[in-house]
């Protein structure tokens, strides 16, 4: 008999008022705060410029208005931090919270982005604590043009505003370097920005703002597996213990966005892997450092201690951000990526499901990059004999199908595998190379020459290339190297200058022409 | 095709006309979503106008900003703060212009119409952005521009407010810092193939050993020939299956997610975990139960039931302390109100819905499936409600049997709906048992049997049913009447004149007495004239001093005699009218009325 009594209606949800709020409910607040009291402090300086225009400092209106503004200012540095506002196209962001302004408020936004645009400036910092005074000189500043001949920088120095710090816009450099939108110095951007983004975004606390960030790093890295493949696979070779631990986190991510396109998967889709990858080692991040930190092979202690971090990351997410979609999505991720396919191992929680094919492709992704980084306690495996041991794992810990995938995105010797060819010269694997067999015959930087020099310039080519006049091939690899033993720094190379050379006669051409 | 130069003034006008019908679509998109038929319609329209420009010119960049939407400098959307269309809210989520290709068809323009109306449901806090949702949707002919100035302004107004990271930047420099090679003489330059024993040894060791051989194809080595193998045939053996994971994951709805969620927790609760006890574990567990209640999810439902099901049979539940928890945890997760709104929220034509109504029905307790059959009953969507109440009687099937066994004790809100679907089901069995729910306490029970007479009523229940002739309740003798009329069973009509006849009529009830009368004409017509005429013609007439109770008959019997209509009972009304007797003539002359308009009651 079922009882009458509803649990569901009386106990607390996500939602409920009864309960402490969560932190999405408290990021939600403390941005619609900064929201609400940025369109104030908008109007207030906006209002305050006005009637300086036809006002004596003095004047009572000021007076007030200024008095509004300054209130403004102390409630938006209520937590002691500095006030930062960028403009952009009329838009105004204050303390990373975009405010969607009213009609008003917009109006002063758009002509702060002017008068900013006029000092070369794309945004102010207001050190906490600012007065009276430094608030009239900014509006005072701000409502004035540089003379002629003096430049905005100029400008603003003369001004003498204390605790106010001037955000410039970006430099004719800058705007260069982001144009380079498919070069491998555009993946190394956006590895660089990836890891600050992963590195300041406190995975135990991510408030929108960050996980906006996360957001647009998995989409520029879904647009680079879709543009320039070989560019983000490279990425995965930029791995140094100097690194932060969370840079495996992107190199995850990196790679189920890889295995995710390799299966067709849409962008949407892709983007639902890309997040879950990038927070599936969520729950480590509510251990004590010091586990992780260890030189040593972890005691008994410190693996029970460690084995807790998937459900440690299911529980905190579920509890401070809710049950939407998103978040039950990177729940499962982080509770079921160290669950084995086969559903053996230390999981009794897991027994008698699969697991959903995010937390399977991220679990594949997860070992692979786990052996082929470092760790305090013993050195990386190279990456081809890291995907003998993966793939041996296919149908037991890991899923077959996808282990599968992995092999084909990154062939028998993945990217950064170091070589010896039969010629003596030897080479790096970029990627899967143009030829008949381009899982176990890459293309692969050349680093030195027969005789075993060091290149100038590393060149690139194809071993799926045929000798001009005979059947053999050019190259083949007679063995594989230990990059990490051999002192070969694989990043310098694969994102120095290099030489590209065109394959002549391909294997693969003599398969078409025989067909 | 005219080139990107100041649009043709024409062209612009036709363009303004697409657009003002495209909002008209946006706003039927948000209503009722874009494969209705209302915006399919507008859509059609606008898409038409716009084909047309859109074949001049190749391809239309429209900018947004707060005035509106503009193309080639022309105002082509004027937008105001009361007014806000596409123009302004593609400005304020940073999306400088939407351009459309030659070529845009009904299909893609649906899907842009959806993801505007995904962003304009999108609560504030959502992660997600006009921009993300439009890049996902990769359009093939409709494309956009967005303000990058946008993301980079939010990214540096929250790096204030954050700590400094360290020597990022260091770290990265480092390791693609550059090669020394570069700055080296040529005799510094390093030979990899001069490297210390020891190193070759270490590397050696710690590394893969077997080697490919020389470079002939005749002499390719062993291991080379294996890992062709492998990759010849794993792509055509994956495929099915990545074809079906793919698929999976595409239709995966949110209660998908959370049904498996609540498996894990509550398998986290019977194992006792220490970083999730079996309390918290099963609170969370009931939280998502939640998420899927407000999201009105069925087939979530039948998820969660399902895992419920499959755990209870499992060994793990039979040995661990806290399975009666977890059996606890599945019984208050059907929420008999809550389910029975969940159902009525089905969209029963879709398809797949009804499937899973009847797996999640089949799966229900009596208690809950009589409570959603009452709620149907009182949907104000008479044809949802119809619908639902049809599915559910085709899968309930025996279980009516049942239910209306035991329905004497139960209230007439559960009773009625569940005798109503028993007769459109046509349940003989519960049909054979009706007759017991005509001692029902409540009038609206024993009337919606009597209705189910209408469709058969066999003499050996005549014995139950003839009873009620004299029901306190009008609105049950009226249905009994309604039954006999419609069956005519010749031992009811032997009834009904021996009661209009009897000696005990006249200390019957007034309206009992009418009521009588009229389903006797009713029903026996002419056979019914005599007994009736003999009522009105009642020797206790008197010009002076006649009982009320003795003018009650002779009421009741010309009301019978105006529901019989025939021309026999006429003409006996007829004669009534012509005697000396007032109040006589008055309620024949009222009942000949009566039997011309074929108003018997």
């Amino acid at each position: 008999m079922v009882s009458h009594a509803d649990p569901f209606l009386s106990g607390t949800s996500p939602g409920a008022s009864s309960g402490p709020p969560n932190a999405e409910e408290m990021d939600r607040e403390r941005r619609h705060q900064i929201s609400r009291k940025a369109k104030d402090f908008l109007v207030h300086i906006d209002t305050l410029g006005r009637l300086l225009a036809i006002h004596d400092p003095g004047n009572s209106a000021v007076q007030s208005a200024l008095r509004d503004l300054v209130q403004d200012v102390a409630e938006l540095q209520a937590g002691g931090e500095d006030l930062s506002l960028v403009f952009a196209e009329g838009h105004a962001f204050v303390n990373g919270v975009w405010v969607r302004a009213s009609k008003r408020a917009w109006e002063a936004a758009v002509m702060l982005t002017e008068r900013l645009g006029d000092v070369e400036g794309r945004g102010i910092v207001l050190q906490s604590g600012a007065e009276d005074a430094t608030m009239l000189a900014l509006t005072e500043f701000l409502r004035t043009s540089p003379a002629e001949g003096v430049s905005g920088a100029e400008h603003f120095r003369r001004a003498n505003l204390p605790g106010i710090r001037l955000i410039p816009l970006p430099s004719a450099a800058d705007r260069a370097r982001a144009g380079k939108s498919e070069s491998r110095d555009h993946a190394l951007e956006v590895f660089r920005e990836g890891l600050e983004t992963i590195t300041r975004t406190e995975l135990a606390n991510l408030d929108l703002y960050m996980r906006r960030r996360q957001r647009a790093l998995v989409q520029q890295l879904i647009q680079m597996a879709e543009e320039t493949p070989e560019d983000l696979l490279g990425l995965t070779v930029m791995r140094n213990p100097t690194l932060p631990s969370k840079a495996h986190n992107m190199m995850v991510c990196i790679y189920a966005v890889c295995l995710g396109r390799l299966m067709d998967l849409h962008r949407r889709d892709l983007l639902r892997l890309g997040m879950s990858a990038l927070n599936h080692n969520l729950g480590e991040t509510l251990l004590p450092e010091e586990i992780f930190a260890s030189e040593q092979e972890l005691a008994p202690h410190e693996r029970s201690r460690v084995e807790q971090h998937p459900l440690l990351g299911m529980a905190h997410l579920l509890k401070h951000y809710g049950f939407g979609a998103p978040i039950v999505e990177r729940a499962l991720a982080s509770v079921e990526h160290h669950m084995r396919f086969d559903g053996e191992g230390g999981y009794p929680f897991a027994a008698g499901r699969e697991q959903h094919l995010f937390s399977r492709v991220i679990a594949v992704a997860d070992v692979f990059d786990a052996l082929c980084s470092p760790r305090p306690h013993r050195d990386a495996f190279p990456p081809d004999q890291a995907v003998k041991l993966v793939s041996r794992q296919g149908g037991r810990q890991l899923d077959p199908v996808i282990v599968r995938r992995l092999l084909w995105l990154v062939g028998r010797y993945p990217p950064g595998s170091l070589v010896e060819l039969d010629s003596g010269e030897w080479g790096l694997v970029l990627g899967p190379g143009m030829g008949a067999y381009p899982m176990v015959r890459p293309r692969v930087l050349l680093i030195s020459d027969e005789d075993g020099f060091e290149l100038d310039m590393p060149l690139a080519v194809d071993l799926g290339e045929r000798h001009p006049r005979r059947r053999a091939w050019l190259r083949t690899i007679a063995r594989t190297r230990d990059p990490g033993r051999m002192g070969v720094n694989v990043a310098s190379f694969f994102f120095g200058d290099r030489l590209e050379v065109e394959p002549g006669r391909l294997d693969a051409d003599e398969l078409e022409a025989g067909s | 095709m005219r080139g990107r130069g100041r649009p043709d003034p024409q062209d612009t006008e036709t363009l303004a006309e697409s657009l003002k019908t495209l909002h008209i679509a946006m706003g039927h998109a948000r209503l009722y979503g874009a494969s209705h038929r209302e915006t399919w319609r507008a859509m059609e329209q606008s898409l038409g106008q716009m084909g047309q420009v859109l074949e001049r010119y190749g391809a239309l960049d429209l900018e947004s900003s707060q005035e509106g939407l503009a193309w080639g400098g022309s105002m082509v959307h004027p937008e105001t703060e009361e007014f806000v269309g596409l123009g302004r809210l593609l400005h304020r989520e940073g999306i400088a212009t939407l351009s459309l290709a030659q070529g845009l068809d009904l299909e893609e323009l649906a899907k842009l119409l959806d993801v505007l109306r995904i962003n304009f449901e999108l609560p504030e806090y959502e992660e997600e952005t006009l921009e993300s949702l439009l890049w996902q949707s990769g359009f093939t002919k409709i494309g956009f521009q967005a303000v990058s100035a946008l993301m980079e302004a939010e990214v540096l107004s929250g790096a204030a407010s954050q700590t400094a990271t360290g020597n990022l930047d260091d770290a990265v420099q480092q390791l693609v810092g550059l090669r020394l090679s570069d700055f080296r003489t040529e005799s510094d330059k390093r030979n990899f193939g001069q490297v210390s024993e020891d190193a070759v040894q270490r590397a050696v060791a710690g590394s893969d050993l077997a080697g490919l051989g020389p470079s002939d194809d005749r002499r390719v080595s062993e291991e080379e020939q294996q890992w062709r193998v492998q990759f010849a045939e794993e792509g055509t053996e994956d495929a099915h299956l990545i074809a079906n994971m793919h698929e999976a994951v595409e239709a995966e709805e949110p209660h998908d997610l959370l049904a498996r969620l609540v498996s894990i927790l509550v398998r986290t609760a019977l194992s006792n975990r220490s970083e999730l006890p079996p309390d918290e574990a099963i609170g969370l567990a009931r939280q998502a139960v939640e998420e899927v209640y407000r999201r009105g999810n069925a087939v979530g439902l039948v998820r969660i039931l399902d895992e419920g099901t499959a755990l209870m049979a499992e060994d793990v539940v039979r040995t661990s302390p806290f399975a009666g928890r977890v059996r606890e945890f599945f019984a208050n997760a059907i929420s008999e109100r809550r389910i029975a709104r969940v159902l009525l929220s089905l969209d029963l034509a879709k398809a797949g819905e009804e499937h899973e109504l009847r797996r999640l029905v089949e799966r229900l307790p009596d208690s809950v499936l009589q409570s959603v059959l009452e709620s149907a009953a009182r949907d104000p969507d008479q044809a949802r409600g119809k619908r639902l109440r049809e599915t559910l009687g085709s899968v309930v099937g025996d279980r009516i049997d049942a239910w209306l066994t035991n329905a004497l004790t139960q209230p007439p809100e559960r009773v009625v709906p569940t005798i109503a679907l028993a007769r459109s089901l046509g349940r003989e069995r519960a049909a054979s048992s009706r007759y017991k729910l005509l001692r029902h306490p409540s009038r609206l029970v024993r009337e919606e049997v009597l209705r189910w007479y209408q469709d058969n009523l066999p003499a050996a229940e005549l014995q139950y049913v003839l009873p009620l002739l004299v029901d306190k309740d009008a609105a049950v003798r009226r249905a009994l009447a309604d039954a006999l009329l419609a069956q005519k069973p010749y031992e009811a009509v032997k009834y009904l004149r021996k009661a209009v006849g009897g000696a005990t009529f006249s200390s019957l009830d007034a309206n009992i007495k009418r009521d009588l009368c009229i389903t006797l004409g009713l029903v026996a017509g002419d056979g019914a004239v005599e007994v009736l005429a003999q009522r009105l013609e009642s020797k206790g007439v008197k010009m002076m001093g006649t009982a009320p109770e003795v003018l009650a008959d002779v009421e009741a019997a010309a009301r019978g005699l105006a529901a019989a209509g025939t021309v026999q009972a006429k003409q006996t009304l007829k004669r009534g009218t012509s005697g000396l007797f007032g109040p006589k003539k008055k309620i024949c002359t009222d009942a000949l009325q009566r039997l011309e308009a074929r108003n018997p009651w």
